[in-house]
């Protein structure tokens, strides 16, 4: 449809003017920022990569675990096996084997590297550990969702309870939730101590278990909640008759769902994965602010929260802006990687 | 309306001259399309101008807070201080009508965090109170300098102050803040408790190690006997000074945390925090904190600060006595100490009011008020803190008696970083998977890291 | 095969299932609403008895989820206590404002995306979504440095106006936009008129379940956001009420009943919101890039 030329930027202008001033001005600042020292009292100092070297970088070992000799021998066998691998195989072997190989590559080169910052890589590790919550809110909420899709009394009803977690947050579910987990008195180790004399594990002191407690508190929160909205939509366009057919052909409940609903929600669940993985990787500050203030011993801290203490109490800016770029760096990679992965199996 | 949009499209059409383009293709548009809520574009339109509006409005509410009477801001952290500030601020209007003052609060735990950034993002804030984070805002130079006021200012006798605790607010020599009081710790033991299980209460000269033995017969004693003080003792560790070493350097500048005094204090700590669990972990996850628990008669002995006397006295269902610290492992008595005050922000813009406002903020009514709360600065007020609190048998005097003994930790910019990575590593010896002297080692080298690579000292 | 009777095994199975997720979901809300009327004052707990408290100490959590005695002054309480009101009126105003705001700039900038042609669509548009990917906290920092250079933080502006430009919005918007036939517009404008007219009178009103689904999310969000707030607030005035919350927490104890009561309150026009939209919701959902 043709307009005047003018018009379509007056239609953007609100938008980009703040998108530009909000957004993308903030980017490239602090873009500029993780390669600076600055605690906004004193004039900031260009640092370089110091900020990055500082987070991820890695310094020889002292004391190697292995001989060096060995190591170097390794990492040369892996390099011609690398070389064989891309020249001659093909197909899904060759993507195995080139996994392989890089572990024991990485595996080799560990023992003579350590990291300046383990923790940082701790942190890391907690962030994605965190995220393992999030096929298994899914599972919950197709599960649901399916067991929703039926004609049942009071199905509104049921779909207003699992809905209401999801909507109430906040300080108080916070606390409450630390109760629950409480070693001592807490309603789940309560439960856990009727059928097993021993008791539950020590859920928010414990570094083991700190994080499995705030999977289960996200799981209980995010299960009924939107993304079960979706799931119900997307199995609402799902034909019954297919079910029909698949039953007259003798199929099981479980065989009917692997080859009817699940390629069916299929686009739902990509656009469900995606969103939560965008949105799992910043998440767990709240958590981590109210609770645990990192958990014991920094198991529950994850990146943002380590960006909000750097940034906000240490004030430590630069550093801070260098990992909110490493944090970015990883969300992109994963986005891409599970875009590439899921396009593939989505089926229309 | 009409002439707006017209504007844009180039064209002038005035009002209602000949019917809209937009009008026949409505009908047609509505035979076509489903039945679709009728989103009023007036509404629209008028929603968005309302937008710009505020957006206008907001702008302005910032620069016409110019023209309005000087309002200085004071920031604490509430709770039991607020009445008493509340008092001196209104104390301070009566002298100097037409200044507004106005509270912020920031929350307990992150008091310190938010007043450097409401300083550093030079929002406006003048008076803030000041305690043991002073490091952090002196080393950045945060604080306005108090000394000329000081000289210039007849009506403030600085030598009723009691000199120690004035120079807690020195920073190479030169003053940034006043104090009202003096916050010390004792301990404080149930005596019900002790009567229950038949144990000689704590004297004087009681040592660290008859403290332990104290804590784990009551223990004990609570396990087998319901109803009784389920603990012993409950800290949220064990504090280093019992062992003679201290966080950080007398200098401030490196960790204190070497040699075998170390060890044995983070050894002892994850024995009976963790191994006998003889001792409570208070204010730790799933516990309630550190004075709940006495009150509720679940610990029966904790440390006590100046502070608690309030809820000790109102709260206590059980007669409390307090008790100077025992005698640590090298046989010196020591304790925490810290000092309650206020300062200046240095980017305020009314320093003489703000300078007014602090001397109502650490003085004679003030301290007075406070009374209940923390032993005074002024020393000629000291003499009365036994007897405005009075309460018969809690021997109060327990606080002024560790005076004397209090060593007050350096202040240093890192305060924040340097006490949460100690809280890292002893979290992490607690879990038990690791040798205590790896966690040493690398507790004072992490430190030591913090403390030389830190920009605030640059 | 097809059951003629309704209430067939696994049907029942599977309530029995629904029932027991349900109560799962519902147990903490519901000790939420039971310590709500509880009460601190040991006087009050001395005549009430033993489980009246908020954690006594025996083990039995299901005795003890609400007390004998229902302090429902808990209510009213919370806003003697604190300045509650002003948190209630600072997250209503910002929440409202923030999603109108949003609603505006990211429908017209979708429209412009969706059905205007320009040169550089694409372009603009690809780095809007590659913004989507970046983190909260990689533009919090230089936003509260650029604020405090300002001097805008502690102010309205700072809470209202940067979260009112989301790329996520117009993201949204521009694939519903996109699904609008052609034909549509062509057929209400035969006499030509312009762009705006066209969107006024056009999309907007077929947009409907798009823009309420947009706006509800857009609110809950804005109701419930605790760290933005967090780092750019310092006094009691400006508040909202996830950081309000915090008023009722100490270093590490909490007034439970209070707190609970607060939470209650801050939860309230939540779900009346939700229970308000919910036919809203269903419908909406399908702009939700099912089809991807």
């Amino acid at each position: 449809m043709r307009n005047k030329p003018l018009t379509p930027w007056l239609f953007l202008a609100p938008s980009v003017l703040g998108f530009a001033a909000f957004t993308l001005f903030p980017i490239v600042f602090s873009l500029a920022l993780a390669f600076c020292a600055w605690d906004l009292f004193r004039p900031p100092r260009w640092v370089g990569w110091d900020n990055f070297q500082q987070l991820l970088g890695f310094t020889v070992r002292e004391a190697p675990s292995i001989p060096p000799g060995l190591g170097v021998i390794l990492l040369a066998v892996c390099l011609v096996l690398a070389a064989g691998v891309i020249l001659r195989l093909r197909g899904g072997v060759r993507l195995g084997l080139a996994v392989g190989i890089a572990a024991v590559a990485i595996f080799v080169l560990l023992q003579f590297l350590e990291p300046v910052n383990e923790r940082f890589w701790y942190y890391t590790g907690n962030t994605f550990y965190l995220l393992l919550g999030l096929p298994l809110s899914m599972a919950c909420s197709l599960g649901l969702a399916v067991l929703l899709n039926q004609t049942i009394p009071g199905r509104n009803l049921f779909r207003l309870a699992f809905f209401l977690p999801s909507i109430v947050g906040g300080v108080g579910i916070y606390l409450l939730w630390k109760w629950i987990f409480n070693t001592d008195y807490g309603l789940i180790n309560s439960v856990i101590s009727l059928v097993h004399p021993a008791g539950g594990p020590a859920w928010l002191e414990s570094r083991a278990w700190a994080k499995n407690a705030l999977i289960i508190m996200n799981i209980w929160a995010t299960a009924g909640g939107a993304n079960m909205v979706l799931y119900l939509a997307a199995l609402q366009n799902v034909d019954p008759q297919l079910h029909e057919a698949a039953c007259l052909d003798g199929a099981g409940k479980w065989h009917q769902f692997l080859a009817i609903t699940w390629p069916m929600v299929s686009p739902t669940t990509a656009f469900i994965l995606i969103m939560g993985i965008i949105g799992g990787f910043q998440g767990g500050f709240d958590a981590a602010y109210v609770m645990t203030r990192g958990g014991p011993a920094g198991a529950t801290t994850t990146l943002s929260y380590f960006i909000y203490e750097n940034g906000f109490r240490y004030f430590y800016m630069g550093r801070a802006a260098a990992a909110s770029w490493i944090l970015f760096v990883m969300v992109l990679g994963l986005s891409l990687l599970n875009w590439k992965w899921m396009s593939s199996r989505i089926t229309y | 309306m009409w002439k707006w949009r017209s504007w844009i499209d180039g064209k002038w059409s005035a009002r209602g001259s000949r019917p809209s383009p937009l009008r026949r293709g409505r009908t047609a548009l509505l035979a076509q399309a489903p039945p679709a809520r009728q989103w009023s574009a007036v509404t629209a339109t008028r929603s968005f101008l309302g937008i710009l509006l505020l957006l206008a409005v907001a702008g302005c509410s910032r620069s016409a807070v110019n023209e309005e009477p000087v309002t200085l801001r004071l920031m604490s952290a509430g709770g039991y201080n607020r009445t008493a500030e509340e008092e001196a601020v209104a104390r301070f209007r009566a002298k100097n009508p037409g200044i507004q003052v106005e509270f912020m609060q920031a929350p307990g735990r992150d008091y310190y965090v938010k007043a450097l950034a409401t300083i550093a993002a030079g929002s406006d804030l003048d008076v803030l109170w000041m305690g043991s984070g002073f490091g952090l805002f002196s080393w950045r130079d945060a604080l306005l300098p108090l000394d000329d006021f000081l000289r210039d200012d007849a009506d403030f006798s600085i030598g009723l102050y009691q000199d120690a605790v004035v120079d807690w607010y020195r920073h190479r020599g030169v003053l940034l803040g006043l104090p009202y009081g003096i916050d010390v710790q004792a301990m404080v033991y149930n005596r019900a408790a002790f009567d229950a299980a038949g144990l000689p209460y704590p004297t004087p000269d009681w040592t660290f190690d008859e403290y332990v033995e104290m804590a784990r017969r009551l223990t004990a004693f609570g396990k087998m006997n319901a109803g009784a003080c389920r603990y012993g003792a409950g800290v949220d560790k064990i504090a280093p000074h019992y062992f003679g070493v201290s966080l950080l350097s007398e200098d401030g500048a490196k960790s204190g945390f070497h040699g075998k005094a170390a060890r044995e204090w983070l050894d002892t700590n994850v024995k009976l925090l963790r191994g006998e669990r003889s001792f409570l972990r208070v204010g730790a996850q799933g516990t309630l904190d550190r004075l709940s628990e006495f009150l509720q008669g679940r610990v029966a002995m904790v440390e006590a600060y100046s502070w608690d006397v309030g809820d000790l006295r109102d709260r206590a269902r059980f007669p409390w006595v307090l008790m100077v610290n025992p005698l640590g492992r090298d046989g010196q008595r020591a304790g925490w100490a810290s000092s309650s005050g206020f300062a200046i922000s240095a980017k305020t813009k009314y320093p003489r009011e703000a300078w007014h406002l602090l001397k109502e903020l650490v003085g004679a009514e003030m301290q007075v008020k406070l009374m209940a709360t923390t032993v005074p600065a002024r020393t000629d007020l000291q003499a009365r803190y036994l007897e405005t609190n009075d309460i018969p048998g809690a021997n109060l005097s327990a606080f002024l008696e560790m005076l004397p003994y209090v060593k007050i930790a350096p202040r240093i910019p890192e305060l924040l970083e340097v006490s949460q990575e100690n809280d890292y590593w002893f979290e992490l010896a607690l879990q038990g998977d690791d040798k205590t002297e790896d966690i040493m080692d690398r507790l004072e080298h992490s430190t030591n890291l913090i403390l030389s690579t830190s920009p605030a000292r640059q | 095969m097809r059951t003629r009777n309704p209430l067939s095994l696994a049907k029942t199975g599977g309530l029995l299932l629904l029932v027991a997720v349900g109560i799962t979901m519902l147990y903490p809300l519901l000790w939420m609403v039971g310590t709500a009327v509880k009460t601190n004052d040991p006087e009050a707990l001395l005549r009430e008895g033993a489980g009246a408290g908020v954690f006594p100490d025996d083990r039995n959590i299901l005795r003890n989820l609400f007390p004998p005695v229902w302090h429902w002054e808990n209510f009213p309480e919370v806003f003697r206590v604190s300045p509650f009101a002003r948190y209630y009126f600072n997250s209503a105003v910002i929440a409202l404002v923030v999603t109108a705001g949003q609603l505006a700039t990211s429908s017209l900038a979708a429209y412009a995306f969706g059905r205007l042609i320009f040169r550089g669509r694409e372009k603009i548009f690809f780095l809007y979504l590659a913004t989507l990917m970046i983190p909260a906290s990689v533009t919090l920092i230089p936003l509260f440095i650029m604020m405090s250079w300002a001097g805008l933080v502690d102010s309205y502006f700072v809470l209202l106006v940067p979260p009112m430009f989301s790329a996520y919005g117009t993201f949204m918007l521009r694939q519903f936009f996109k699904g609008i036939p052609d034909e549509l517009e062509e057929a209400a404008c035969i006499d030509g008129c312009n762009a705006l007219m066209r969107f006024v009178h056009v999309v907007l009103p077929l947009s409907g379940p798009a823009l309420a689904t947009l706006g509800i999310f857009t609110f809950l969000g804005n109701w419930q956001s605790f760290l933005y707030p967090l780092v750019m607030v310092s006094s009691d005035r400006l508040k909202t009420i996830p950081l309000g919350l915090l008023d009722f927490v100490d270093q590490n104890s909490a007034n439970w009943p209070l707190l609970m009561a607060a939470s209650i309150w801050s939860i309230l026009p939540v779900i009346g919101i939700f229970l308000f939209g919910q036919r809203f919701f269903v419908s909406g959902t399908r702009l939700g890039g099912v089809k991807g």
